[in-house]
């Protein structure tokens, strides 16, 4: 332990170093925006990043890239609080919460929820993946197909549970997001499904094409409808950062950290960590909480839920990269790829090797979580400015940053009409009373939910019975029986045709 | 049947009609079946099974009760006050915003991202009943710029040069020294 | 603001003017940066593969290289993507035997005939490779335990149709054997399988774990190939227990076909040239790869049908 301390002491003094400092900033701020910007993901953030790392020596690379990652998770908050439109899949759940907390006129008060979240949420991961790093890595290994498939599958009735509405009309749309993502190749067999014969669908559609279709595009089409005629938030342009106050922390402190552990935790797993801990971690409140009868109605606790865990993933998947030598997210492969192209073999050995490197990341992930806040507090105030603008000229922007993450995804015209059609769709669910998340997150989720589904029955000779009787996969199974299902039946009981 | 009836059933009818074909359309998957592995078109049908059933327990619940609107299962998100007013819509404007959006598709390919965006903008805000002229063009052409530099010299996205000769425009930009 | 309105309108007439003007002149290729498609997403061994090339061959060619990722269909999303370019040569794809294969498959959605391999970049054969805390100490060990229980032992593989597949098809019918194939289309999932005892073997190439077989997470039952490698010489071959079989992995660079032929050259010449620096080898080295990979552009395109025919026989064999 007074290792690790006295490593890490070491860690801060080298990340001190101008180029270090440098590459921390410009990788914050950088994050920041592409989590503002619908349609840049943090993946694609850190991949249009990579090109500036081949020349840099690899630490400074590694703390640019991994700044860059933490703030993104942070960054789309804003757009899901102040346009109801998420920076990143993550931020979906913010919509419930921090957007309607931001339509009761406290906008300021709700991005000032999410930064206190996300500082938590990060700190507190950074501790955890330079304390246990080791244990972690061997903990998350422990984990195959049935136990990821049942947590998908947790994450994704989760959100069909929690929202508002019908519930027959939320697993239409969650089985419709499945559907869309299934549709090109199939993982398996390598097959072509649901293409009808056109080049264009069997490329296969990209979930950020619906999640920016749906509720960017989708949005943006809802406002046109009105003629632009209202505000959409009053009172706004002299709003100022509002912090919550000790007291208000203090009551939630409980949540806050349970919440920032499962983010933790789900972190740790290979696939969506972030988006599955920031819905996850949102049911789980809105099961257990102390206020869950109020959950959805703009209360702290929806803001700090999905944020914290979102923030606190990032040293879950860390662990994973540097433990194991395997990326745990999307972003994280990206980072494997630029200790590659330096030479450096993430492992077992590269916390002996490369102690130094890892330490000086870890150090940098405290400074920069601490930077990462003071640039967002400073930014609240310009930024809900923008919400003075016309609204025909943000939403024409806001159109724009949607086509260039369409076009960005895969560099296709394609993606361009999906994302059109999307929104069409999006705009359409909007006035049937459709739920958009479940749509959305199944398009995420489907393609893991699919394959770790497969894998199963294909390990377990098509023995459905491994999902509840392997120790790990088994418990999950109980806690979503309790958190999502027993509700539910309890209502059915009470009256079916009034309830549902 | 009365028409608020209809109106609300429709959608169902419809999905269901469409889960069927999807249904009978996923058997026709090639593929090389393996013994003893479950097929391709597995996980697919159950998400369509799922929206099947879905459709038709909303299709009964609705004849027996009539096309009252359902309530979620967590009755504290049914509280939040309506406060919304009804505003007038005008679904001219949306039907104009897609066609624009349809255009910019069309025209992407041609025109090469650069012109075509600006463009867009420009046209994007006189549909939302925008008029001031002279922020609406300079307003466009800055953010096109803008984007332009970003996406094409600091970091590296594969945006469409457009055919001859409007190509030049996209290429114009390569003359900038880039920072990669 | 009119500016841009009047550079537009100035550009259109410019440009008009010039192609009514005789032909043209070609200034020198390349006079715009080159883009380098991975049909993969990025990090991944053909990811890394680009971004090499994109840092080593940018100072050669005098142009930026920017890599673009366009993941989806085993490759043939990207490939897509390079076929509809014009064939300028200024848009070139890394091509792998895990897309290749494809063409010896049902209804390929491209043919030897729309591409032009400028180069084969790295070639490496495959291994089945176990955890270092394995029950199996040798391939014989892994044999016994898969006549004694067929249909038990789990392979970690890219999916069925794959190269992965077409191998472990030749073991099982040459050995008469049964394995369950476990696809995982994420490399990071495969490699989290064995080290976690969920799949008891994996199919890969040795450079892309090449940091588990030097931090000891895994070790290598079986190479496929004629030859043991130096690296691994208590590693048996396949073709010494008579298992006939050896399809490499190869990472090559293709442009479409019809590209002007000089073009064509001038990129192979700056690959070559990039081949032979020290930086170029060691990648070479660090990836377990044959150390004499590289083929120009006279090789490439018959090292690739080589490769295609490989891979017809042993998928006509099943």
């Amino acid at each position: 332990m007074i290792d690790i301390v006295s490593q890490l002491a070491d860690g801060f003094v080298h990340c001190l170093t101008p180029l270090n400092m440098a590459m921390l900033l410009i990788g914050i701020v950088i994050g920041l925006l592409i989590g503002v910007l619908p349609g840049l993901t943090l993946v694609m953030g850190v991949t249009l990043a990579l090109p500036f790392t081949y020349k840099m020596d690899v630490t400074a690379s590694i703390v640019l890239l991994t700044a860059m990652y933490v703030s993104g998770t942070y960054g789309g908050a804003f757009t899901a609080i102040l346009f109801r439109i998420p920076g990143e899949p993550i931020d979906v759940p913010m919509l419930w919460d921090g957007y309607t907390m931001g339509r009761k006129g406290r906008p300021a008060k709700a991005l000032g929820w999410t930064l206190v979240a996300a500082l938590g949420g990060g700190l507190l991961s950074a501790v955890v993946m330079v304390a246990l790093t080791q244990p972690l890595a061997r903990f998350a290994l422990r984990f195959s197909s049935p136990e990821y498939f049942v947590i998908v599958m947790f994450g994704l009735l989760s959100v069909v549970a929690i929202g508002r509405g019908s519930l027959a009309n939320a697993f239409i749309s969650m089985s419709v997001g499945i559907l869309i993502s299934s549709v090109g190749v199939d993982p398996v067999y390598g097959t072509y499904r649901f293409t009808f014969g056109s080049p264009i669908l069997a490329d296969g559609i990209e979930f950020l094409v619906v999640m920016v279709g749906a509720y960017g595009v989708g949005e943006v089409l809802t406002r046109l409808e009105t003629g632009f005629a209202t505000k959409p938030l009053d009172k706004i342009s002299n709003a100022r950062t509002e912090l919550p106050t000790l007291k208000e922390l203090k009551e939630i402190k409980g949540m806050f950290l349970r919440s920032a552990v499962i983010g933790d935790l789900i972190g740790l797993l290979p696939g969506a960590g972030a988006t599955i801990a920031s819905f996850v971690s949102y049911g789980i409140e809105a099961r257990f909480g102390k206020r869950r009868d109020q959950m959805g109605t703009g209360v702290a606790e929806g803001i700090v839920a999905p944020q914290s865990a979102a923030t606190a993933s990032v040293g879950g998947a860390m662990v994973h990269l540097l433990a194991l030598g395997i990326p745990g997210s999307g972003a994280t492969a990206v980072i494997l790829g630029a200790f590659m192209l330096h030479g450096i073999q993430p492992g077992p050995q590269v916390l002996v090797k490369s102690a130094d490197m890892v330490y000086t990341v870890f150090a940098s992930l405290f400074l920069g979580l601490a930077l990462m806040c003071a640039i967002g507090y400073f930014a609240i105030r310009p930024l809900v400015k923008i919400l003075d603008f016309p609204e025909a000229v943000v939403s024409a922007y806001v159109l724009i940053l949607c086509f260039i993450g369409a076009l960005s995804i895969r560099n296709n015209v394609t993606d361009l009409w999906l994302i059109i059609g999307f929104g069409v769709l999006g705009y359409g669910f909007e006035r049937l009373k459709f739920p958009i998340a479940p749509l959305v997150l199944g398009a995420i989720l489907g393609p893991i939910a699919e394959e770790t589904f497969m894998n199963t029955m294909i390990s377990f000779s098509n023995d459905w019975t491994v999902f509840f009787t392997r120790p790990i996969s088994g418990t999950i199974v109980a806690l979503t029986v309790t958190v999502l299902l027993l509700p539910f039946v309890q209502r059915l009981m009470r009256g079916v045709w009034r309830g549902l | 049947m009365d028409k608020a009836l209809f109106g609300s059933i429709a959608p169902y009818v419809v999905g269901l009609a469409v889960a069927a074909a999807l249904y009978i359309y996923s058997g026709t998957f090639e593929y090389t079946p393996r013994p003893g592995t479950l097929g391709p078109e597995v996980w697919p049908r159950l998400a369509i099974l799922l929206i099947a059933a879905s459709c038709l327990f909303e299709l009964t619940r609705r004849l027996i009760v009539g096309g009252k609107e359902a309530t979620g299962f967590m009755e504290a998100f049914d509280r939040e006050p309506q406060t919304e007013q009804a505003q007038p819509v005008y679904p001219r404007l949306v039907i104009g915003g897609v066609v624009l959006m349809a255009f910019y598709a069309v025209l992407v390919p041609i025109l090469g991202f650069i012109l075509a965006t600006f463009l867009f903008l420009a046209a994007f805000m006189y549909v939302g009943n925008y008029r001031a002229h002279g922020v609406v063009w300079g307003a466009s052409a800055a953010v096109t710029i803008f984007c332009g530099i970003l996406f094409l010299r600091i970091a590296y996205v594969s945006l469409p040069r457009g055919i001859e000769p409007f190509d030049r425009l996209t290429d114009a930009f390569f003359a900038i020294p880039s920072l990669w | 603001m009119h500016v841009v309105r009047k550079l537009a309108l100035l550009s259109v007439v410019a440009c008009a003017g010039s192609a009514l003007a005789a032909v043209p002149v070609r200034a020198a290729y390349p006079e715009r940066p080159i883009e380098l498609i991975v049909p993969w997403g990025p990090g991944g061994g053909a990811d890394q593969l680009a971004r090499l090339v994109s840092k080593l061959a940018e100072p050669l060619l005098g142009q930026g290289i920017p890599v673009v990722n366009v993941p989806g269909a085993t490759g043939g999303t990207g490939m897509a993507k390079l076929l509809a370019a014009p064939a300028d040569g200024y848009s070139a794809a890394i091509y792998i035997a895990d897309s290749h294969v494809l063409l010896a498959g049902k209804n390929p959605r491209w043919s030897m005939n729309d591409i032009a391999p400028v180069a084969v970049m790295i070639e490496g054969p495959s291994f089945i490779f176990v955890a270092q805390n394995s029950r199996f100490k040798t391939w014989q060990d892994f044999e016994n335990e898969a006549k004694a229980n067929p249909g038990k032992l789990k392979i970690a593989t890219l999916g069925f149709g794959s190269v992965d597949d077409l191998s472990i098809g030749v073991i099982e019918r040459s050995k008469g054997l049964k394995f369950v194939q476990v696809p995982f289309s994420k490399p990071s999932e495969r490699y989290a399988s064995i080290l976690g005892g969920h799949a008891d073997a994996l199919y890969e190439q040795a450079g892309d774990v090449a940091s588990f077989l030097n931090n000891k997470q895994m070790r290598p039952l079986l190479i496929f190939g004629k030859q043991r490698l130096p690296a691994f010489k208590d590693t048996p071959s396949s073709y010494e227990l008579s298992i006939p079989v050896a399809l490499p992995q190869f990472r090559a660079i293709v442009v479409r076909a019809g590209t002007p032929a000089d073009i064509v050259e001038r990129l192979s010449k700056t690959l070559t040239d990039m081949a032979h620096t020290d930086e170029y080898k060691k990648f070479l080295a660090e990836q377990f790869a044959v150390p004499d990979s590289f083929k120009d552009a006279s090789m490439a395109p018959a090292y690739v049908s080589q490769q295609l025919e490989d891979m017809k026989k042993a998928m006509a064999a099943q």
